[in-house]
């Protein structure tokens, strides 16, 4: 940086400085909770209205994330397993992408549904993995038992005391969708909902889709819509602390040190372009 | 080969089957509950599971694909160090696929069960979680590089994303609740009428493509030039 003034270094902070500044600044509260608040949001109480207003007996459908994005979605999946298990409603697991198994084995290694009282097969079953992305969900749709001749485990779906009364969409009250995906959370539309608009679609996605969905929200093909960071929010209200308490204190402290950066980078240039002759 | 196995016959399977569907999305009543309660039905959700058990080939396809490009790769490089990528591609996936199919529970011999559940907890899920997670470095360094009132447009981004990342953060939310409402009017109105009008345009596009498709004007996906 030899020959750089102040301000060109600040307009330019190298980005291994960046990198290790957020690191340092999401690893602390991590290790150490700073207990900041935990404020609930409408969105994630309205997840919670809608999972609690299900009827008893209900058959829910839980699309969950593929491997790659779980820590995204880890304290809301945990929490609205939590949440569903707490219900009298029968679950049907499925992933859209192949290694999504792991990730139900992962889930149920955190929400015991026994703890429950539910057992497997009666109150709920996983259908594994259909490859097809869309069209997967169609057949889901039209005719449930040809689409899934089997469970996970290879068990006969025949064998499945609970799938006996799944034909097709028209048995399912909701659907609950965990996504990274855009072709994902809108595919449920186009296949499910636009078929079928009285289904609950409670959809969570990645922050950053939250303005791709929005205009199905506001038409009303998605009945709740929330990003994957809250966590924490619905931990809090479920009185079940886990680790998207924590999580929010990392945000927190992220995100504090990135709108410092922004304004340093802003200030940086504008008092550049001041130094050359006023701002153009 | 002819021209009618190369162009003739695909076209026809991709306008019947497409018309297929056509037909059962438009003509089936919403209501209907069993497939043979309707020809369009029955056909419609044939072609869907056809489409789905392709998709497994597909997959299958993938893997072939890869091991060509990789193998071609390992033949034609100079070094060892260009070589050692590939080599480890193969590698890896060898030992997926052998611990995949004998720790696959559908299998009739899995002494690898538990090897399996091993490689997907300890190995596939932290390099998964891995790659995902570091993105929030790069979205830090393009926040601070791309966030600089240089122009109008700039400036708007600017104070959009700023307000935006306030808005997600808890702190921000508990003591400065007026950022969820600024926010959630940006989101409201204007986000979802610009949304909108690339997503009903995206739409026609789609439509123009497929009936492009069905007759058989776009040859893309037959993957040659006639």
């Amino acid at each position: 940086m030899a020959g750089k003034s102040i301000i060109d270094v600040l307009e330019n902070i190298p980005r291994e400085i960046i990198y290790t500044i957020v690191l340092i600044a999401m690893a602390i509260p991590l290790i150490r909770p700073l207990g900041l608040p935990v404020p609930v949001s409408e969105p994630i109480r309205k997840w919670y209205n809608e999972i609690e207003s299900l009827p008893p007996g209900s058959i829910v459908l839980v699309s969950h994330c593929s491997l790659g994005s779980y820590p995204a979605f880890d304290s809301m999946q945990v929490a609205t397993l939590h949440h569903l298990f707490s219900r009298p409603v029968k679950l049907v697991f499925f992933s859209i992408d192949a290694t999504g198994l792991a990730v139900y084995d992962i889930l149920l290694s955190k929400v015991d549904p026994k703890a429950y009282g539910k057992v497997y097969g009666v109150d709920y079953f996983h259908i594994g993995f259909i490859p097809g992305g869309e069209t997967a969900m169609k057949a889901l749709a039209e005719d449930f038992k040809a689409a899934v001749p089997s469970d996970y485990k290879g068990t006969p779906i025949s064998q499945i005391p609970m799938a006996a009364n799944i034909r097709n969409i028209h048995d399912f009250t909701a659907l609950i969708c965990f996504t990274s995906a855009g072709e994902t959370s809108i595919g449920w539309i186009r296949q499910w909902i636009v078929v079928r608009p009285e289904i609950k679609y409670l959809c969570c996605v990645l922050d950053m889709m939250l303005p791709t969905m929005r205009p199905y929200y506001e038409a009303k093909q998605v009945t709740v819509l929330v990003g994957s960071a809250p966590g924490g929010e619905y931990e809090f209200l479920l009185g079940k602390p886990g680790s998207g308490i924590k999580k929010a204190d990392a945000f927190t402290g992220a995100q504090l040190i990135l709108l410092v950066f922004i304004i340093i980078g802003n200030i940086a240039a504008i008092a550049k372009r001041m130094g050359k002759g006023g701002v153009r | 080969m002819s021209v009618l196995y190369r162009r003739h016959i695909p076209l026809a399977i991709t306008f019947i089957c497409g018309l297929i569907i056509l037909l059962q999305f438009s003509l089936v009543p919403a209501k209907i509950t069993e497939p043979w309660q309707s020809p369009f039905q029955y056909y419609g959700v044939t072609l869907t599971n056809w489409a789905n058990l392709l998709a497994n080939f597909i997959i299958g396809f993938g893997v072939v694909n890869i091991s060509l490009l990789h193998a071609r790769r390992i033949m034609r490089a100079k070094s060892w160090v260009d070589k050692f990528y590939s080599i480890w591609l193969f590698i890896v996936m060898a030992a997926f696929i052998v611990v995949g199919l004998f720790g696959y529970p559908r299998m009739w011999w899995t002494p690898l069960a538990a090897n399996w559940d091993w490689l997907q907890l300890y190995v596939l899920t932290p390099l998964d979680a891995t790659v995902y997670a570091s993105l929030v470095f790069y979205m830090a360094s393009g926040c601070y590089r791309a966030f600089r009132a240089r122009t109008l447009e700039g400036a708007a981004l600017l104070v959009v994303g700023f307000l935006s990342i306030m808005y997600k953060t808890p702190l921000f939310q508990a003591y400065a609740p007026w950022i969820i409402k600024t926010i959630d009017w940006i989101a409201e109105y204007p986000a979802v009428g610009a949304y909108r009008g690339i997503q009903v345009s995206a739409a026609l596009g789609a439509i123009l493509l497929g009936i492009r498709t069905l007759i058989g004007v776009e040859t893309g996906y037959l993957g040659r030039r006639d």
